[in-house]
């Protein structure tokens, strides 16, 4: 009998035992295979015996958390992505730029001394570098070295908003805004100390997740006070 | 695929947390098992099968719908996980399964004697199956699954999927025979 033709029959076996029917009953319905057969079907039944393993509900529940956190932070890189591009491509740095083109054009037709053209571009180019300065370090990152001024520019926004309400919204806005760059780091691979702050909201093991991010805690982890799942920390770490 | 999970997969496209959770919900069990019987402990398989669903996260936005059950896909995309998982670690993919399902509770539900013998054997014969034979023999011994299933699943042919299991089943009757013997 060709190997084909047994698989068939062992496969039937198998079926047929499944549907209730007896191993002796099953046997004897191909007698001449006897000997071939049993040993396979007791093997088969030995494998049925062995317990589905199951898995513990920290590890779906943590794997589930995982998943979600997953999907919030590729959906936030998006937008990121998003946000970064329509600057990029259609942003104030553009329209800024075409702005003093149209000037310098302007003052170009008029009858000023050309001592004062070259103080007004002179004046015009001062304003549009430290303009751009600042709008490039606008989406500097951890390590870039725009990224002093852009911590600079956010603390005097800070300093300069009075109204409490509006203060404290901007310095969420910050707050997340420092998440994002740890995310863009980790998508980019770029080895950087970042630091955040947030509410840790899992604990699994060595891996915690603190506002969407999981973050490896090491040996030489400095961890001060109770850090239970829930509270707020300030995180100094690398990417 | 049927529509139900069509209407899953394109909602977690659309970034429908709620599908996504019922994906994970949905397939968890049969990736773990595969999972488990493939890496050596309880953590490592839970953190591996949690990777499977973020990898299936990262691959929704390019993934094109074959008609193939979306199972079929996580477990490619399983298969390749445990492939990288062994290459990083530089580990065999020799299991030691007996102490993990006994600890299990299903495992001590069984009766530790008969769960014992039966564990043995099986961790011996698995070590001495290929990874297609080990595939078929989680899917069609321990998950019960029939020959169509698991041909579509694991996409092969109902024959070479009786092929493989037949000869899984000779290493498992050879071990049972050293058993003996011993």
């Amino acid at each position: 009998m060709n190997r084909y033709k047994f698989d068939l029959i062992l496969e039937d076996c198998l079926s047929r035992i499944d549907r209730g029917e007896s191993l002796q009953d099953v046997l004897d319905s191909y007698p001449a295979l006897n000997g071939r057969l049993e040993p396979l079907v007791r093997a088969a039944l030995m494998g049925r015996r062995v317990p589905k393993p199951v898995p513990s509900k920290d590890g779906f529940r943590m794997g589930k958390i995982m998943l979600l956190a997953e999907m919030n932070n590729m959906q936030r890189v998006n937008y990121n992505k998003q946000k970064r591009s329509r600057l990029a491509s259609s942003g104030l740095t553009e329209r800024w730029l075409g702005g003093v083109v149209k000037l310098f054009q302007v003052k170009r037709t008029t009858s000023l001394k050309p001592v004062y053209r070259f103080a007004v571009v002179g004046l015009v180019l001062i304003m549009l570098a430290g303009f751009l300065t600042v709008n490039a370090s606008a989406s500097s990152l951890p390590g870039d070295p725009l990224y002093d001024l852009k911590l600079g520019v956010e603390q005097t926004r800070l300093f300069l908003t009075f109204d409490q309400e509006a203060k404290q919204d901007l310095a969420l806005r910050f707050e997340e805004e420092r998440v994002s760059e740890v995310e863009i780091l980790l998508e980019a691979g770029r080895q950087e100390e970042v630091e955040f702050a947030g509410v840790i909201e899992q604990k699994f093991e060595s891996i915690w997740v603190i506002k969407g991010v999981s973050v490896q805690i090491a040996p030489i982890t400095e961890l001060k006070g109770d850090l239970e799942i829930g509270s707020v920390v300030d995180v100094a770490a690398t990417t | 695929m049927d529509i139900n999970e069509k209407a899953l997969l394109h909602r977690a496209q659309a970034g429908d947390r709620g599908a996504a959770g019922t994906l994970f919900e949905s397939y968890y069990q049969e990736i773990y098992t595969y999972i488990f019987y493939r890496v050596s402990d309880t953590f490592t398989a839970e953190t591996l099968t949690a990777v499977v669903f973020i990898r299936m996260l990262g691959r929704l936005p390019t993934f094109f719908d074959q008609g193939k059950p979306i199972l079929s896909w996580l477990y490619t995309i399983a298969r390749q996980l445990v492939i990288d998982y062994y290459r990083t670690h530089e580990r065999s993919d020799q299991l030691s399964l007996k102490e993990h399902l006994l600890g299990s509770d299903q495992g001590q539900s069984e009766g530790p004697v008969q769960s014992r013998d039966s564990l043995d054997c099986f961790q011996g014969a698995m070590r001495h199956l290929n990874e297609q034979q080990k595939h078929v023999i989680i899917l069609r011994l321990i998950e019960g699954r029939s020959i169509q299933d698991i041909a579509e699943l694991i996409n092969k042919s109902d024959h070479t999927v009786r092929s493989l299991q037949s000869r899984a089943l000779h290493s498992l009757e050879k071990v049972v025979e050293m058993e003996e013997v011993i």
